[in-house]
């Protein structure tokens, strides 16, 4: 469903020179599968996600969205995807119902609005159509976003720190909904930091520490290669990184 | 109707509402009009309460057996005659602004001033009397006319205010969607980058034409303008080219961190110079959006001209898309 392979992308920085971000990672993320892709701030999961949603072209590899190229084909990849930032990203002045709408009227589904409102009440956000997003909680936001991304029912999901800024019901809310998403058959690709959600949702995941995909598999297989039973000991063993994660 | 010209139109109309519902961008559009209109009221008013009567009707107080032989050559030259019983005494006492009466075979001119029209009853009296010399007074030029050349340096500056405005509505709005995270959660879409751009461009220039258009109306409508629809349709276009300005000065990637001031004084330079070439080469700044508008005030604006500024206009703002569509492509790239 999702393939990325042997991705580099290096920037430039005025202080250190040519920083490799991302240094030949590959993996695979197979229909139903909530995949995480998991590392410390800075270790290039960002990046990988932003070349994976076509918004950094990546100076070496390929990916494959539902066996679309996307460095050949990335308006077909993109209308094959749904990329959600840890940022909202949604207009303050706009309502709830109008956000969704826009980006359903811009990938041409049919009735908008219907399945705008649909979606929303889907998620659980259908009393928050009318709200204006300027006024939304963050947990609120989160399921705006996720509808807005949902809206042209794509088979691949990308999200870069789902719970970012979450508390707990909320972020137990959208673990729910990530869950819930991934059994209807898409393809979720997370990007997290913390132990616990990838726990509770991860199918598979890969560490990446220092642009590189140090390891990859099943949580078992992880802390098999680690020696650790501990997943917080596991992340820390694999990625060499001393600060502990949440 | 194709995917990138669907996003266009929806980007706009999305654009328009967000800014339909910005009490600060409301403001902006409506102040100049509603603050030309009353302060033309206002002067208007307190012109015709405290004396400012003079000014609209000149006049010439004449008694009743005078006014015959008098009346028409002043009210040929624009001067008004008002009936007064004692016409000696009318301008002492304050019935008028000046008076003439017959004393012997000549003529008599009180008066307040020594004005251009107390010269030009002078002028008629001296006639009438059949006197040795007479100043002459050239006539005034048609009220309407001075007033409307007046009223259109008014248009001038209402169109190169709204023009700043597109510099700053333009940068603040390229701005806070970076910062908000909207522009990267709207570049993923299976649309070219550039329509995000357009989209921003297009609503602006509507918004601001749009008011712009009303302000030019209200005052042609309040005053008489020369050239309104000039001064709006040049204005219009300024303003939407330096709302481009403004959006790609402060939306791209980097501008981030240099800081917002950064990005508004490069876009405000930009513009500035746009308008000071408007003004030291009017024949070059003629043919170009914004200098237009400096350039006007030199000449006539052309048919040809105005081809040129909306040509020159359109391609700035492809430019500005494409400016976008290059910086934040993406794999489109």
């Amino acid at each position: 469903m999702l393939l990325a392979e042997d991705l580099h992308r290096a920037f430039q920085d005025p202080d250190r020179g040519t920083v490799d971000a991302v240094v030949g990672i590959g993996f695979e993320v197979r229909a139903g599968e909530i995949y995480a892709l998991l590392g410390p701030n800075g270790a290039g999961k960002t990046t990988t996600l932003r070349m994976l949603a076509t918004l950094l072209r990546p100076d070496r590899g390929r990916v494959l969205v539902d066996g679309i190229d996307a460095k050949r084909d990335p308006l077909g990849a993109r209308a094959k995807l749904a990329y959600v930032p840890a940022e909202a990203g949604l207009e303050p002045q706009l309502r709830a119902l109008e956000a969704v709408e826009l980006f359903a009227r811009i990938q041409g589904v049919k009735q908008p609005r219907q399945r705008a409102q649909a979606l929303l009440e889907e998620l659980g956000a259908g009393a928050l159509a009318g709200a204006t997003c300027g006024t939304l909680s963050t947990g609120q936001k989160r399921r705006v976003v996720l509808a807005r991304a949902l809206v042209h029912d794509p088979p691949v999901l990308l999200l870069d720190e789902p719970t970012d800024g979450l508390d707990v019901p909320g972020r137990r809310d959208v673990l729910g909904l990530v869950r819930r998403l991934a059994a209807e058959g898409r393809a979720v690709l997370l990007s997290s930091h913390i132990m616990g959600e990838v726990e509770a949702v991860a199918t598979r995941a890969g560490v990446v520490a220092r642009g590189q995909l140090v390891a990859e598999g099943t949580l078992d297989e992880l802390r098999e290669i680690a020696g650790e039973r501990d997943l917080s000991e596991v992340f820390v063993k694999l990625t060499g990184d001393g600060s502990a994660p949440a | 109707m194709s995917a990138s010209l669907r996003a266009v139109v929806v980007g706009t109309l999305a654009v328009l509402l967000r800014l339909s519902r910005e009490g600060m961008v409301l403001r902006a559009l409506a102040w100049p009009g509603l603050l030309a209109a009353v302060a033309l009221v206002g002067t208007a008013s307190v012109v015709a309460a405290f004396g400012g009567r003079e000014q609209i009707e000149p006049h010439v107080a004449l008694s009743a057996e005078e006014v015959a032989i008098m009346g028409p050559s002043l009210d040929e030259v624009g001067l008004t005659v008002r009936l007064d019983p004692d016409p000696t005494t009318a301008v002492q006492e304050g019935r008028a602004e000046r008076a003439a009466w017959r004393e012997g075979e000549g003529w008599v001119l009180s008066a307040r001033d020594a004005g251009v029209h107390s010269l030009r009853a002078e002028m008629v009296l001296r006639e009438e009397a059949g006197a040795s010399w007479r100043p002459v007074v050239a006539p005034e030029p048609p009220a309407g006319k001075a007033a409307t050349a007046q009223a259109g340096r008014m248009g001038a500056l209402v169109a190169v205010l709204f023009v700043l405005y597109g510099v700053v509505m333009g940068a603040g709005l390229a701005w806070r969607d970076r910062g908000e995270g909207v522009v990267e959660a709207s570049l993923p879409l299976p649309v070219p980058a550039w329509t995000h751009g357009a989209s921003r461009v297009l609503g602006l220039g509507i918004a601001l034409g749009g008011g712009l258009w009303l302000t030019i109306l209200l005052l042609h409508g309040l005053i008489g303008m020369e050239r309104p629809s000039a001064w709006a349709g040049h204005g219009a276009l300024g303003a939407a080219v330096s709302a481009a300005v403004g959006l790609a000065t402060t939306g791209g990637a980097g501008a981030q961190k240099k800081g917002f001031s950064a990005g508004l004084s490069r876009a405000m330079v930009l513009v500035a110079g746009l308008l000071g070439l408007g003004f030291g080469l009017p024949w070059v700044g003629a043919w170009l959006p914004v200098a237009s508008l400096a350039a006007a005030g030199a000449g006539p604006w052309s048919p040809v001209a105005d081809v040129v500024v909306v040509l020159l206009s359109a391609l700035s703002l492809a430019a500005c898309a494409g400016w976008w569509g290059r910086h934040h492509g993406g794999l489109g790239r």
